[in-house]
């Protein structure tokens, strides 16, 4: 069973399939990363978890809930941090975080023993007192992650949890998502931002116009692109390079006599060394030119 | 009780805003104003009862009996019904937009709670912040009555009681119809410019339009010839100069009346100032107050009518709020 199961989600806005029949599924503890441009679809979908939007068609399991019919049972499980949200302004650090645990069944001990843990984590003990108008911005991310972990979830939803924050807060963000993943909690979050994307994930999702474009390991990912797209291999040789008559070569283009960049439909590498030896030239490198996320993401987004 | 701890903190935070404490410090200067003004005639009826009949702008009309407590309250009547009317919408006109546009609905429902805790929570917050100021309000005045030494008796307490019960269901009539405009409006600054303008409407413009309008439906006044008599000096029948009406005056008297109540019962304030003339209701031939339960039998119309006008914003706004989407 998986922690998250979307099926066939689709939202309309008008004519604008805002999300178009997004079928997607997230491990246990593992941490997800939900990619895409502005106007993707991302915060769509992730409202819809929440219940939040109500999705046109699709269905959405959390935990094994559906989201629309057992919505307490999700939410008394997950953790939320929305894009752009604010917390009560009028209110203390404290007094947010004591409103929102009262709605869980903690008792009075407990409730003061995790307000505290949580301030202590995001660096907010010191203003526990404060008004939240008072803060910065940064400062209210925290507080808004903080509320988010307030009932210690099992599923982290988090909607571009580092816009905005200057990089202290960025890294506290992305400590307290790995901390979690090495409590075995899942971790769906939401970015454009691609290095941020690259050293948290465990699984990547793009979505591009409502549509899911590709899914999976950062590694599965750029397979399926380097399937798509080709291999670029270069190869680097003592004597001059040779004519390379190979199937599976799209084009090949030298940069001097004994390099060049061979550009394959499949991972061809072998069959190289084999020919070149077969013609008594000696290999310096042959190396496959792995793409960037960046390149997979622009290209996914620009180029279908 | 999800729904509690959301009334608890709205209650907490509006208590707490310059806005609450603006309307609160505006309606007791008020109150001491009203109260001030009046102190020689609440001190001259002290200890006595008075049996007259009222007419209101709104609607409302019966025989009241004068006490300090009912003239203090009907002298300010007219007032109240506006300010009621005006806290009331303030309080509930961005109550549900102004979260969303900040974001915190999200934040809030991305916690175990179903829409309709926090539309109830919010409105049982704001309805605990109406009935402090009711409150205040009237500690206020028995402070200011015994400091100028006017006895308060115990049946004018209890109908002042029950008038500001009375007073609290008509701020929530209010409350109901700003919620819902913050349901139905995405800028919390539209639906509360709407809200007031709306409620200075239905309980200023409103009734004085409602006479105007009863008045070109029921016609011109009918003309009655005054009846002759012979007199002695001249022999000849000369007319009586003295109040006198005919069939078709009284059936335009009736028709005028008829329209009037009509129109006027659309607005809340109509049934508001009806169920507070029945509080004080008197008895002219015992020169008392009528019993309690024949008072409150002359306006149990109006009260059911408020009731509606109470819920039936209050259903709009929870339909919306309950299907919309919340981005």
């Amino acid at each position: 069973m998986y922690t998250i199961e979307i099926e066939n989600l689709t939202k309309k806005y008008g004519n604008l399939k805002a999300v178009d029949g997004l079928t997607l599924n997230v491990e246990k503890g593992i941490v997800f990363g939900f990619l895409g441009p502005n106007g993707a679809g991302k915060t769509t979908t992730i409202l819809s978890m929440l219940g939040l939007i109500i999705p046109d068609e699709g269905t959405i399991r959390i935990l094994g809930h559906d989201v629309f019919r057992e919505p307490i049972k999700v939410k008394e499980r997950i953790g939320f941090l929305p894009e752009n949200a604010t917390i009560y302004e009028e209110l203390t650090a404290w007094k947010n975080l004591e409103f929102f645990a009262n709605f869980y069944n903690f008792s009075r001990q407990e409730k003061e023993k995790r307000i505290e843990e949580l301030l202590k984590l995001v660096g907010l003990w010191d203003v526990k007192y404060r008004k939240v108008k008072t803060f910065s911005k940064g400062m209210k991310q925290r507080l808004l992650l903080a509320q988010a972990l307030i009932n210690d979830p099992e599923v982290l939803i988090l909607d571009e949890p580092t816009s905005g924050l200057d990089p202290e807060g960025a890294f506290l963000v992305k400590s307290i998502v790995k901390e979690e993943r090495k409590k075995g909690k899942t971790v769906f979050f939401s970015s454009h931002i691609l290095s941020e994307v690259e050293e948290l994930s465990d699984k990547v999702g793009i979505i591009v116009k409502g549509k899911l474009r590709a899914v999976g390991t950062l590694e599965e990912i750029k397979k399926q692109f380097m399937e798509l797209e080709g291999y670029e291999i270069t190869v680097e040789t003592k004597q001059p390079l040779p004519e390379i008559d190979l199937p599976g070569i799209i084009r090949l283009e030298y940069v001097n006599n004994n390099k060049a960049i061979i550009f394959a439909r499949e991972d061809i590498r072998g069959e190289i060394s084999e020919y070149l030896s077969k013609k008594g030239i000696t290999i310096v490198s042959l190396d496959i030119e792995e793409p960037s996320l960046e390149d997979v993401f622009l290209k996914t987004i620009y180029k279908r | 009780m999800k729904e509690l701890n959301i009334a608890f903190k709205e209650f907490y935070v509006a208590v707490r805003s310059k806005r609450f404490i603006g309307i609160l410090a505006f309606y007791l200067f008020f109150i001491f104003l009203m109260n001030y003004a009046l102190k020689d005639e609440i001190i001259a009826s002290a200890g006595q009862i008075r049996v007259f009949p009222l007419d209101t702008i709104f609607g409302g009309q019966g025989q009241i009996a004068q006490t300090p407590v009912s003239l203090s309250i009907f002298m300010n009547l007219e007032t109240l019904t506006v300010f009621g009317a005006l806290i009331g919408v303030a309080l509930g006109a961005d109550s549900i937009n102004k979260e969303v546009e900040e974001g915190t609905i999200k934040v809030l429902l991305g916690h175990p709670l179903y829409r309709d805790q926090v539309i109830n929570g919010k409105f049982l917050g704001n309805a605990l912040a109406l009935m402090l100021i009711i409150f205040i309000g009237y500690v206020f005045s028995i402070a200011y009555f015994l400091t100028i030494g006017v006895p308060i008796d115990g049946p004018s307490m209890i109908r002042a009681l029950l008038a500001a019960v009375f007073t609290l269901i008509y701020m929530l009539t209010f409350l109901s119809l700003g919620t819902m405009l913050s349901t139905l409006l995405k800028k919390p600054e539209t639906s509360m410019l709407i809200a007031i303008v709306l409620a200075i409407f239905l309980t200023l413009i409103y009734p004085m339009m409602a006479e105007v309008i009863a008045g070109k439906i029921a016609g011109e006044q009918p003309y009655c010839p005054p009846p002759r008599i012979k007199t002695p000096s001249s022999g000849e029948p000369e007319p009586i100069h003295m109040d006198y009406t005919c069939p078709a005056f009284e059936e335009w008297q009736n028709k005028l009346n008829m329209w009037k109540k009509r129109l006027k019962s659309l607005s809340p304030a109509s049934h508001y100032s009806q169920l507070v003339i029945s509080s004080f209701a008197g008895d002219e031939f015992s020169n008392d107050y009528l019993p309690i339960g024949e008072s409150l039998s002359l306006a149990f119309n109006n009260l059911a009518i408020l009731i509606v006008q109470l819920l039936l914003p209050f259903s709009i706004a929870y339909a919306k709020f309950m299907t919309s989407d919340l981005r």
